[in-house]
């Protein structure tokens, strides 16, 4: 026989025939002999009373047809819009040039002026969400409704519409600008769909994203196995950064400034908090794991912004608030080591900065620079350091004039 | 009616529905408006919502691969629709309710019961959003155990649990307000 307690438990499941025959047998017994749980029972089936009449949803098919005419609207204004147009232009050209044809042989003119380039240029302007600001070398775009992969030069500054997706090599980091300003940078790599300009899909490797001070921007992260399932989405809130990863099957998020919002990562419908400085993932298994302080891994960002000379005033800052603690406290000395794991990549950022530097009160920075940089560089930072050993502070000179002797022995 | 016709009609729907929408609405409409309303609570917000829900799904089906994903998916882009709706309007969640809320002048319920209900809404609401809309579901839909577990990714215990613990809850609210007159 079972207690009052195990029967009162099953009696919500017994409600909704969802016990076993064995179960449901034990459950009848216990409520004949108990009045207790009869008059538990009864109430519980007076609340599914209550809750049958209260939650009805009415309505639903004219909900249904609205949506169906409304998608429908959407489809064709935007699949046969253009067929619609070009297949009047068609229309439209082809009589203007019967006539005109009609009009030249019965003159007797000839045909130079016909015009044959009617209904070109006439096609729906795609709409744009971002466009390529800068890259170290070629990035790859696909646009929606092609199966192959462009190739831009770095040189190119792209449009891209919405939909398109974009992916860079193993050697190849690049920057875009979403239309409302949010900025994106990609790792090598990577691979990310532009679903609208505040709306990224991430499907391989890590990107860097600064959202744009009126506007959150979304971003699903997906795994490769199961594509159409993302592992997490989440909001940057509007003016924060943050970052995010996914590789094998781990996505990953984590909010680089300590003035961001809290967001929260969501999983299905679970939502799991990032707070200022948090990173957190998620596997597809949806087994979370979060370090309250993140790492600044946010550096590997900075080749980047040393593309074009002279440097923003972005990777200024960025490098002021690096270089100036390395050499004062031992804490700092994580910044030197970050800045060194990033190899001769991490040259360029530091040689840009001691190059384009103009404020003399920054020597001292200037020289952390250069010197953190000897060990780091290599040929790739040549025209940084010829440019730098005719420096007029001997101490950089030097030590520039010194990379470049060591580079020249490596080679 | 008779079955033949009835069948008929139902081809004819679903041979309209091929052609004009990839997507079977009618299947997935009520557990995608319970996802909404369990996470908007307001009436008109959450209709909203699952309009969205199923536009954007219709206009982008072509981008689904695999169609056994399609339950996946259509929760996600909820999940975006909910999350945009919160973010941009600061969604009227904590609103007591819509007078729509309440399936009224149908006639079969006096005003006391209309009032009732009104009260046994606002329980609802103040459950938590994963009971909610396990309690929802099961209404609305009267989906199975199983078939929430699935939709939900939990497990089917958990389900069971969860409904059990928001009866209790809603059983618990009612009962203190009725000896509190």
């Amino acid at each position: 026989m079972r207690s009052c307690q195990q029967t009162r438990e099953r009696l919500s499941e017994w409600l909704d025939n969802e016990t076993s025959a064995a179960d449901a047998t034990e459950i009848h017994q216990h409520l004949r002999n108990c009045p207790q749980c009869q008059q538990e029972w009864e109430s519980l089936q007076s609340l599914d009373r209550d809750l049958k009449a209260t939650l009805q949803l009415d309505g639903v098919d004219e909900r249904i047809s609205t949506i169906r005419r409304v998608a429908q609207d959407q489809l064709k204004s935007r699949r046969t819009g253009f067929d619609t147009i070009s297949r009047r232009v068609a229309l439209l050209a082809a009589l203007a040039a019967a006539i005109l044809v009609a009009l030249f042989v019965f003159r007797g003119l000839d045909h130079t002026t016909a015009d044959g380039k009617a209904g070109l240029g006439e096609s729906i302007e795609p709409m744009i969400v971002a466009r390529l600001v800068k890259a170290t070398g070629d990035v790859q775009v696909m646009n929606p409704g092609n199966q192959h992969w462009d190739s831009i030069q770095p040189s190119t500054l792209v449009s891209l519409e919405k939909g398109a997706r974009l992916r860079t090599d193993d050697s190849v980091l690049c920057e875009l600008q979403t239309v409302d300003d949010g900025k994106i940078r990609v790792d090598r790599s990577c691979e990310v769909v532009f679903r609208d300009q505040s709306e990224i899909e991430l499907i391989r490797g890590k990107i860097w994203c600064l959202a744009p001070e009126k506007n959150s921007l979304d971003i699903e992260i997906n795994s490769s196995a199961s594509p159409n399932i993302p592992i997490a989405t989440m909001t940057c809130p509007s003016g924060s950064e943050f970052q995010c990863g996914v590789q094998d099957d781990v996505a990953s998020c984590q909010s680089l400034s300590p003035t961001n919002s809290k967001t929260e990562m969501w999983v299905g419908s679970t939502a799991c908090s990032v707070g200022p400085g948090e990173s957190v993932s998620i596997d597809s298994k949806q087994n979370v794991q979060r370090n309250p302080e993140s790492e600044s891994t946010k550096i590997w960002q900075l080749p980047l912004l040393a593309i074009h000379s002279p440097i923003d005033d972005e990777l200024r800052l960025v490098m002021q608030k690096l270089l100036a603690p390395i050499g004062m406290t031992k804490a700092m000395h994580f910044n030197e080591q970050q800045i060194r794991a990033l190899g001769p990549a991490g040259a360029i950022p530091l040689l840009a900065y001691a190059a384009t530097e103009s404020d003399a009160s920054h020597l001292n920075l200037r020289r952390t620079a250069v010197s953190l940089a000897r060990d780091l560089a290599d040929e790739s930072a040549i025209d940084l350091l010829t440019k730098l050993a005719s420096d007029p502070d001997a101490s950089i000179s030097k030590q520039a004039a010194e990379t470049l002797n060591r580079i020249a022995r490596d080679q | 009616m008779n079955d033949i016709s009835s069948s008929s009609a139902e081809t004819a729907r679903a041979t309209n529905d091929s052609q004009q929408c990839p997507l079977d609405i009618q299947r997935w409409y009520r557990r995608v408006y319970a996802q909404c309303r369990s996470r908007l609570i307001s009436v008109s917000d959450s209709e909203d919502a699952t309009q969205e829900v199923f536009v954007r799904a219709i206009t982008c089906v072509s981008e689904l691969r695999n169609e056994s994903a399609l339950g996946g998916w259509l929760r996600q882009i909820a999940n975006h629709v909910c999350v945009d709706m919160i973010r941009r309007q600061r969604v009227r969640r904590t609103d007591s309710m819509d007078m729509q809320t309440v399936p009224g002048d149908g006639g079969s319920h006096s005003v006391c019961d209309k009032d009732q209900q009104e009260h046994l809404m606002s329980l609802i609401n103040a459950l938590p959003e994963t009971h909610r809309e396990i309690v929802l579901l099961h209404y609305y839909e009267d989906m199975t155990y199983a078939e929430i577990a699935q939709w939900l990714g939990i497990a089917r215990s958990t389900v069971s649990e969860r409904l059990n613990k928001a009866r209790q809850m809603l059983r618990s609210g009612l009962a203190t307000t009725r000896s509190t007159p």
